[in-house]
Protein backbone atom coordinates (compact mmCIF):
# COMPACT_ATOMS: atom_id res chain seq x y z
CA UNK A 1 0.00 0.00 0.00
CA UNK A 2 1.23 3.59 -0.47
CA UNK A 3 0.17 6.67 1.35
CA UNK A 4 -0.55 10.17 -0.53
CA UNK A 5 0.32 13.27 0.73
CA UNK A 6 -0.59 16.91 0.16
CA UNK A 7 1.81 19.84 0.74
CA UNK A 8 0.49 23.50 0.66
CA UNK A 9 2.62 26.80 1.15
CA UNK A 10 1.84 29.77 3.19
CA UNK A 11 1.84 33.87 2.77
CA UNK A 12 3.28 35.78 5.39
CA UNK A 13 1.79 39.55 6.37
CA UNK A 14 4.53 42.65 6.96
CA UNK A 15 2.68 45.61 8.16
CA UNK A 16 5.11 49.12 8.50
CA UNK A 17 4.27 52.16 9.70
CA UNK A 18 6.25 55.51 8.10
CA UNK A 19 5.28 58.60 7.63
CA UNK A 20 3.77 60.51 4.75
CA UNK A 21 1.47 63.96 3.11
CA UNK A 22 -1.39 64.53 5.17
CA UNK A 23 -3.89 62.18 6.36
CA UNK A 24 -3.42 58.03 5.81
CA UNK A 25 -2.92 56.26 3.29
CA UNK A 26 -2.75 52.53 2.59
CA UNK A 27 -0.26 50.99 0.38
CA UNK A 28 -1.26 47.45 -0.19
CA UNK A 29 0.29 44.00 -2.26
CA UNK A 30 0.04 40.42 -1.83
CA UNK A 31 2.09 37.12 -1.94
CA UNK A 32 1.39 34.25 -3.78
CA UNK A 33 -0.05 31.05 -2.43
CA UNK A 34 -0.22 27.29 -3.66
CA UNK A 35 -1.87 24.64 -2.95
CA UNK A 36 -1.76 20.47 -3.98
CA UNK A 37 -3.78 18.11 -2.65
CA UNK A 38 -3.95 13.88 -3.04
CA UNK A 39 -7.26 12.54 -1.81
CA UNK A 40 -10.82 13.33 -1.30
CA UNK A 41 -9.90 13.79 2.37
CA UNK A 42 -8.92 17.08 3.80
CA UNK A 43 -6.18 17.43 6.71
CA UNK A 44 -5.16 14.08 6.36
CA UNK A 45 -3.30 11.58 4.58
CA UNK A 46 -4.91 9.23 2.53
CA UNK A 47 -4.44 5.83 1.77
CA UNK A 48 -4.23 3.81 -1.61
CA UNK A 49 -4.12 0.19 -0.61
CA UNK A 50 -3.18 -2.54 -2.99
CA UNK A 51 -4.17 -6.48 -1.85
CA UNK A 52 -2.25 -8.80 -3.77
CA UNK A 53 -4.08 -12.57 -3.71
CA UNK A 54 -1.72 -14.88 -2.55
CA UNK A 55 -2.03 -17.17 -5.89
CA UNK A 56 -1.47 -14.03 -8.13
CA UNK A 57 1.98 -12.80 -6.66
CA UNK A 58 4.06 -11.71 -9.00
CA UNK A 59 2.16 -12.89 -11.80
CA UNK A 60 1.93 -9.49 -13.80
CA UNK A 61 -1.93 -9.15 -13.02
CA UNK A 62 -2.36 -5.16 -12.32
CA UNK A 63 -3.91 -5.14 -9.10
CA UNK A 64 -6.44 -1.89 -8.33
CA UNK A 65 -5.79 0.15 -5.37
CA UNK A 66 -8.57 1.62 -3.47
CA UNK A 67 -8.14 4.51 -1.76
CA UNK A 68 -9.02 4.46 2.55
CA UNK A 69 -10.29 0.41 1.16
CA UNK A 70 -14.03 1.94 -0.54
CA UNK A 71 -13.24 3.64 -3.80
CA UNK A 72 -10.86 3.73 -6.98
CA UNK A 73 -10.46 7.05 -8.19
CA UNK A 74 -8.41 9.39 -6.07
CA UNK A 75 -8.69 12.92 -6.08
CA UNK A 76 -5.70 15.03 -7.23
CA UNK A 77 -5.95 18.42 -7.05
CA UNK A 78 -3.69 21.82 -6.84
CA UNK A 79 -4.61 25.87 -7.30
CA UNK A 80 -2.12 28.82 -7.70
CA UNK A 81 -3.33 32.08 -6.50
CA UNK A 82 -1.09 35.14 -7.50
CA UNK A 83 -2.19 38.61 -6.86
CA UNK A 84 -1.86 39.25 -10.54
CA UNK A 85 -4.61 37.05 -12.55
CA UNK A 86 -2.68 34.68 -15.15
CA UNK A 87 0.79 36.04 -15.19
CA UNK A 88 2.18 33.45 -13.42
CA UNK A 89 3.16 29.33 -14.45
CA UNK A 90 2.59 26.91 -11.68
CA UNK A 91 4.39 23.64 -11.52
CA UNK A 92 2.87 20.38 -10.73
CA UNK A 93 5.23 17.61 -9.67
CA UNK A 94 5.36 14.42 -7.52
CA UNK A 95 8.00 12.91 -5.38
CA UNK A 96 8.36 8.82 -5.16
CA UNK A 97 12.03 8.53 -4.74
CA UNK A 98 11.48 6.44 -1.70
CA UNK A 99 10.45 3.12 -2.20
CA UNK A 100 8.01 1.13 0.09
CA UNK A 101 9.26 -0.68 2.65
CA UNK A 102 8.57 -4.42 4.85
CA UNK A 103 6.73 -3.48 8.12
CA UNK A 104 6.11 -7.18 8.81
CA UNK A 105 10.10 -8.26 9.16
CA UNK A 106 8.65 -11.36 10.21
CA UNK A 107 7.88 -12.85 6.35
CA UNK A 108 9.13 -9.60 4.31
CA UNK A 109 12.46 -8.47 6.19
CA UNK A 110 14.17 -5.40 4.71
CA UNK A 111 12.54 -6.28 1.22
CA UNK A 112 11.57 -3.03 -0.53
CA UNK A 113 9.00 -2.48 -3.22
CA UNK A 114 10.59 0.67 -5.58
CA UNK A 115 7.32 3.04 -6.52
CA UNK A 116 8.45 2.29 -10.39
CA UNK A 117 5.97 -0.48 -9.88
CA UNK A 118 2.99 1.63 -9.81
CA UNK A 119 1.07 3.74 -12.28
CA UNK A 120 -2.21 4.92 -12.71
CA UNK A 121 -4.88 5.93 -14.93
CA UNK A 122 -6.43 9.32 -15.35
CA UNK A 123 -10.54 8.86 -15.22
CA UNK A 124 -11.84 12.53 -15.22
CA UNK A 125 -9.34 15.62 -15.55
CA UNK A 126 -7.21 16.68 -18.62
CA UNK A 127 -4.09 18.17 -16.63
CA UNK A 128 -2.52 14.80 -15.86
CA UNK A 129 -1.86 12.39 -18.55
CA UNK A 130 -1.71 8.42 -17.41
CA UNK A 131 1.64 7.44 -16.29
CA UNK A 132 4.26 5.19 -14.13
CA UNK A 133 5.87 6.85 -11.14
CA UNK A 134 9.54 6.94 -12.17
CA UNK A 135 10.92 6.97 -8.75
CA UNK A 136 12.32 10.18 -8.65
CA UNK A 137 12.19 13.48 -6.16
CA UNK A 138 10.68 15.31 -8.48
CA UNK A 139 8.45 14.11 -11.43
CA UNK A 140 6.94 16.85 -13.39
CA UNK A 141 3.34 16.03 -13.97
CA UNK A 142 2.61 19.36 -15.92
CA UNK A 143 1.84 22.82 -15.63
CA UNK A 144 -0.57 25.16 -15.70
CA UNK A 145 -1.27 29.61 -15.15
CA UNK A 146 -2.05 30.84 -11.81
CA UNK A 147 -5.53 32.12 -10.63
CA UNK A 148 -6.56 28.50 -11.41
CA UNK A 149 -7.69 25.15 -10.00
CA UNK A 150 -6.59 21.84 -11.32
CA UNK A 151 -7.74 18.79 -10.63
CA UNK A 152 -8.20 15.26 -11.96
CA UNK A 153 -9.12 11.46 -10.22
CA UNK A 154 -6.29 8.94 -10.64
CA UNK A 155 -6.83 5.13 -10.04
CA UNK A 156 -3.45 3.37 -9.00
CA UNK A 157 -2.40 -0.24 -9.75
CA UNK A 158 0.60 -2.51 -8.66
CA UNK A 159 1.94 -3.74 -11.31
CA UNK A 160 2.80 -6.84 -9.41
CA UNK A 161 5.35 -8.08 -11.98
CA UNK A 162 7.74 -8.80 -9.37
CA UNK A 163 7.79 -11.68 -6.98
CA UNK A 164 8.24 -10.22 -3.31
CA UNK A 165 8.26 -12.19 0.20
CA UNK A 166 4.54 -12.42 1.79
CA UNK A 167 4.17 -9.19 4.61
CA UNK A 168 2.83 -6.08 4.36
CA UNK A 169 4.65 -3.11 2.44
CA UNK A 170 3.94 0.95 3.61
CA UNK A 171 5.80 4.14 1.71
CA UNK A 172 4.34 7.65 0.06
CA UNK A 173 4.18 10.14 -2.36
CA UNK A 174 4.00 13.84 -2.08
CA UNK A 175 2.57 15.66 -4.98
CA UNK A 176 3.87 19.78 -5.24
CA UNK A 177 2.62 22.40 -6.50
CA UNK A 178 5.49 25.71 -6.94
CA UNK A 179 5.15 28.80 -8.81
CA UNK A 180 8.84 30.06 -9.35
CA UNK B 1 -48.20 79.27 -26.49
CA UNK B 2 -44.46 80.48 -27.52
CA UNK B 3 -44.44 83.21 -24.24
CA UNK B 4 -45.15 80.47 -21.81
CA UNK B 5 -42.26 77.93 -22.93
CA UNK B 6 -39.96 81.38 -22.56
CA UNK B 7 -40.99 81.96 -19.24
CA UNK B 8 -40.95 78.40 -18.27
CA UNK B 9 -36.82 78.55 -19.02
CA UNK B 10 -36.42 81.43 -17.72
CA UNK B 11 -37.92 79.74 -14.25
CA UNK B 12 -35.90 76.91 -14.42
CA UNK B 13 -32.47 79.55 -15.07
CA UNK B 14 -33.17 81.39 -11.93
CA UNK B 15 -33.75 78.24 -9.76
CA UNK B 16 -31.53 77.08 -6.92
CA UNK B 17 -27.90 77.32 -6.91
CA UNK B 18 -25.74 74.17 -7.03
CA UNK B 19 -23.91 72.99 -4.03
CA UNK B 20 -20.53 74.29 -4.18
CA UNK B 21 -17.72 70.70 -3.80
CA UNK B 22 -14.60 71.60 -1.73
CA UNK B 23 -11.97 69.10 -1.05
CA UNK B 24 -11.93 69.08 2.75
CA UNK B 25 -8.21 69.60 4.65
CA UNK B 26 -7.56 66.38 7.12
CA UNK B 27 -5.86 67.82 10.08
CA UNK B 28 -4.84 64.20 11.96
CA UNK B 29 -1.43 63.87 11.71
CA UNK B 30 -0.08 62.16 8.33
CA UNK B 31 1.02 58.59 8.27
CA UNK B 32 1.81 56.09 5.79
CA UNK B 33 0.60 51.88 6.34
CA UNK B 34 1.91 49.23 4.02
CA UNK B 35 -0.10 45.75 4.49
CA UNK B 36 0.33 42.62 2.80
CA UNK B 37 -3.14 41.43 1.52
CA UNK B 38 -4.07 38.03 2.31
CA UNK B 39 -5.98 35.36 0.74
CA UNK B 40 -10.00 35.02 1.24
CA UNK B 41 -10.22 31.58 3.26
CA UNK B 42 -11.80 28.90 1.19
CA UNK B 43 -13.21 25.55 -0.32
CA UNK B 44 -10.66 24.08 -1.44
CA UNK B 45 -12.56 21.47 -3.22
CA UNK B 46 -14.43 24.30 -4.62
CA UNK B 47 -11.37 25.50 -5.97
CA UNK B 48 -11.67 28.93 -8.49
CA UNK B 49 -15.55 28.25 -7.80
CA UNK B 50 -15.58 29.43 -4.75
CA UNK B 51 -16.67 32.70 -4.92
CA UNK B 52 -13.75 34.21 -2.41
CA UNK B 53 -11.37 32.40 -4.27
CA UNK B 54 -9.96 35.91 -6.20
CA UNK B 55 -10.23 37.87 -3.45
CA UNK B 56 -7.72 39.23 -1.02
CA UNK B 57 -7.83 41.41 1.95
CA UNK B 58 -6.13 43.42 4.30
CA UNK B 59 -7.77 45.48 7.40
CA UNK B 60 -6.33 48.89 8.20
CA UNK B 61 -7.55 49.74 11.78
CA UNK B 62 -8.05 53.18 13.54
CA UNK B 63 -7.32 55.57 10.37
CA UNK B 64 -7.74 58.75 12.10
CA UNK B 65 -9.57 61.65 10.64
CA UNK B 66 -10.09 65.28 11.73
CA UNK B 67 -11.10 67.18 8.65
CA UNK B 68 -11.63 71.12 8.95
CA UNK B 69 -14.86 72.15 8.37
CA UNK B 70 -14.34 75.72 10.55
CA UNK B 71 -15.95 77.64 7.44
CA UNK B 72 -18.96 75.89 7.06
CA UNK B 73 -20.35 76.04 10.76
CA UNK B 74 -23.84 76.54 10.88
CA UNK B 75 -24.37 75.83 7.45
CA UNK B 76 -25.86 72.41 5.90
CA UNK B 77 -23.30 70.25 4.37
CA UNK B 78 -23.20 66.64 3.04
CA UNK B 79 -19.32 65.10 3.58
CA UNK B 80 -18.43 62.79 1.18
CA UNK B 81 -15.61 59.58 1.09
CA UNK B 82 -13.94 59.63 -2.09
CA UNK B 83 -12.54 56.73 -2.95
CA UNK B 84 -10.07 57.38 -5.95
CA UNK B 85 -9.74 54.66 -8.78
CA UNK B 86 -5.86 54.07 -8.34
CA UNK B 87 -3.69 52.86 -10.91
CA UNK B 88 -2.89 49.90 -9.87
CA UNK B 89 -6.54 48.62 -10.37
CA UNK B 90 -7.88 48.13 -14.15
CA UNK B 91 -11.35 47.79 -13.10
CA UNK B 92 -13.44 49.53 -10.10
CA UNK B 93 -14.09 45.99 -9.76
CA UNK B 94 -11.18 45.46 -8.35
CA UNK B 95 -11.49 47.41 -4.92
CA UNK B 96 -14.39 47.35 -2.57
CA UNK B 97 -13.64 49.48 0.52
CA UNK B 98 -15.64 48.51 4.06
CA UNK B 99 -15.44 51.01 7.27
CA UNK B 100 -16.64 51.20 10.52
CA UNK B 101 -16.86 54.70 12.13
CA UNK B 102 -17.07 55.51 15.88
CA UNK B 103 -17.79 59.07 15.78
CA UNK B 104 -19.70 61.73 13.48
CA UNK B 105 -18.91 59.96 10.45
CA UNK B 106 -21.32 56.78 9.04
CA UNK B 107 -19.81 53.23 8.26
CA UNK B 108 -20.45 51.83 4.76
CA UNK B 109 -18.97 50.70 2.09
CA UNK B 110 -17.47 51.81 -1.55
CA UNK B 111 -15.97 50.55 -4.51
CA UNK B 112 -13.16 52.27 -6.24
CA UNK B 113 -14.14 55.78 -8.13
CA UNK B 114 -17.13 56.16 -5.60
CA UNK B 115 -18.21 58.92 -3.58
CA UNK B 116 -19.81 57.82 -0.37
CA UNK B 117 -21.98 60.39 2.00
CA UNK B 118 -20.67 60.17 5.42
CA UNK B 119 -22.56 62.98 7.22
CA UNK B 120 -25.66 65.42 6.22
CA UNK B 121 -26.37 67.98 8.39
CA UNK B 122 -25.63 71.23 10.02
CA UNK B 123 -21.88 72.00 11.27
CA UNK B 124 -21.75 72.35 14.74
CA UNK B 125 -18.10 72.65 15.51
CA UNK B 126 -14.92 73.46 13.39
CA UNK B 127 -14.10 70.18 12.81
CA UNK B 128 -15.38 66.59 11.78
CA UNK B 129 -13.42 63.88 13.78
CA UNK B 130 -13.40 59.81 13.61
CA UNK B 131 -12.04 57.31 13.51
CA UNK B 132 -12.31 54.44 10.40
CA UNK B 133 -11.60 50.75 10.83
CA UNK B 134 -10.96 49.82 7.40
CA UNK B 135 -11.00 46.62 5.03
CA UNK B 136 -9.99 46.34 1.37
CA UNK B 137 -11.10 43.64 -0.22
CA UNK B 138 -9.33 43.36 -3.91
CA UNK B 139 -10.33 41.44 -6.51
CA UNK B 140 -6.70 39.74 -8.10
CA UNK B 141 -8.80 39.62 -11.61
CA UNK B 142 -8.32 43.61 -11.70
CA UNK B 143 -5.35 43.95 -9.97
CA UNK B 144 -1.84 44.95 -11.26
CA UNK B 145 -0.10 43.69 -8.08
CA UNK B 146 0.45 47.44 -6.00
CA UNK B 147 -2.23 49.19 -4.81
CA UNK B 148 -2.18 52.87 -3.56
CA UNK B 149 -5.45 53.31 -1.30
CA UNK B 150 -5.70 57.20 -0.65
CA UNK B 151 -9.18 58.43 0.08
CA UNK B 152 -10.21 61.73 1.00
CA UNK B 153 -13.24 63.41 1.65
CA UNK B 154 -14.86 66.59 -0.28
CA UNK B 155 -17.52 68.59 1.25
CA UNK B 156 -20.82 69.88 -0.31
CA UNK B 157 -23.04 73.27 1.13
CA UNK B 158 -25.60 74.44 0.15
Amino acid sequence: MTGLAGWAAGIAAVIVAGSAQAGTSVIANGAAEVFAGAGWSDGSVDTIRFTVPGGNVGDGSAITGFENGTRTDTLIDASARAPVNNSRTAVWSVDSSVPLTCSTPATCGSTTIPLTRFRWTVASGTEISSGTFNGTASQSLGSFRNSRYVSVTKTFFYLNDVVVPAGRYAGRVVYTVSMP
Amino acid sequence: MLAWCLAGALVAASGPAAALTERLTDLAPARQVRVDLQWAPIQWQRGDRDPSYHLMSAEVPRIEYRLDVARYVGRQVRVLYVIPMDAGLTSPLGLKVRWKSQGALRAGEARAGDRVTVFEGRVAAGSLADVFDVQLEVDSRYFTGRLRFDPYFEIEAQ
